[in-house]
């Protein structure tokens, strides 16, 4: 009895640690399909304005600014998740330090606002 | 320690039993959810050590209270495991945990099985000292899958070092506990 719950634990967890791995390589071999598509998605967001959100018939959905602005956050973590930047999108807020603003341009327009 | 303590009825036992099926619901639940194997293997165990904590044999010699207290605070420690920071995983790392979780659980589970009816969460003597099926090559296999189990959390999200040093630590002095109890009665006799 007891030899036939072992080995019926021994099945169950080979048959986990199988599927386990197969959703490891079955995600891996999507990912570059799936980045790509993400990349496209936030093109579209930050060239358009517009989320590409109809299907068949529907009418585009305008997006107000604030709706545009969530989306694109939202995408670019996603596009983040897939690329596992995780660290790096950590260290950079931890900095809060942004190398690629135009701080001249900022202090400069502070020194001429234009009035 | 203090390691005596008059036979009382084991009312705790349907206690133990029934928290286990609760927790065998559970994991059934989540692997109709999920289609997860993993939680077959977790209810399956829960489902087993049910069976046999309602068989439970009557202990002969238990530990003092604070070990009691110990034991079920280890018990329950995995639950403070840290998510990974933000959600953000890691594939790779995820791999390796969920592999650690499996093997780990299969070690309980195994180790479950062999200890049968002497199961119990505080140290307590329950006849004779287990000798067989991996308590044959392990004094405590049980904590080892345990142990196994857990690491995976260290690569979810580092912080988790020390909840696993702590967990080691509880698994230590709750096999020494047991040790000693079997220790001091073969001395007795």
């Amino acid at each position: 009895m007891k030899m036939t719950l072992k080995v019926v634990a021994l099945l169950l967890a080979i048959g986990a640690s199988a599927q386990t791995i197969k959703s490891y390589a079955d995600e891996i071999a999507s990912l570059p399909e799936l980045i790509t598509e993400q990349e496209t998605v936030l093109v579209n967001l930050l060239n358009n304005g517009k989320a590409e959100l109809r299907e068949g018939n529907e009418p585009q959905v305008v997006l107000t600014e604030e709706e545009k602005k969530e989306l694109i956050i939202k995408n670019m973590v996603h596009y983040i998740r897939l690329i596992e930047g995780k660290e790096i999108l950590l260290e950079e807020l931890q900095r809060q330090q942004f190398p690629d603003l135009d701080i001249r341009g900022i202090l400069e327009g502070r020194q001429n606002p234009g009035i | 320690m203090l390691i005596t303590e008059a036979i009382k009825t084991d009312y705790k036992k349907y206690i133990g039993s029934l928290i286990m099926i609760n927790f065998a619901s559970i994991s059934i639940t989540r692997w109709a959810q999920s289609g997860e194997l993993f939680f077959l293997v977790l209810s399956f165990r829960d489902l087993i050590a049910s069976y046999f904590f309602a068989k439970r044999q009557n202990a002969e010699v238990k530990s003092t209270k604070t070990m009691a207290i110990i034991a079920y605070i280890s018990s329950g420690l995995p639950l403070l495991y840290f998510s990974a920071p933000f959600g953000l995983e890691i594939r790779l790392y995820r791999l390796i945990a969920d592999l650690l979780t499996i093997v780990g659980f299969l070690i309980v589970t195994w180790a479950t099985i062999d200890l049968g009816t002497k199961l119990g969460v505080s140290p307590a003597k329950r006849g004779t000292k287990q000798t067989k099926g991996l308590y044959r090559f392990i004094g405590h296999p049980m904590y080892l899958g345990y142990g196994i189990a857990q690491l995976g959390w260290i690569f979810i999200n580092k912080w988790n070092i020390y909840i696993y040093l702590t967990s080691l630590v509880l698994f230590l002095i709750r096999a020494k506990s047991e040790s000693n109890l079997f220790a001091k009665d073969g001395m007795s006799k």
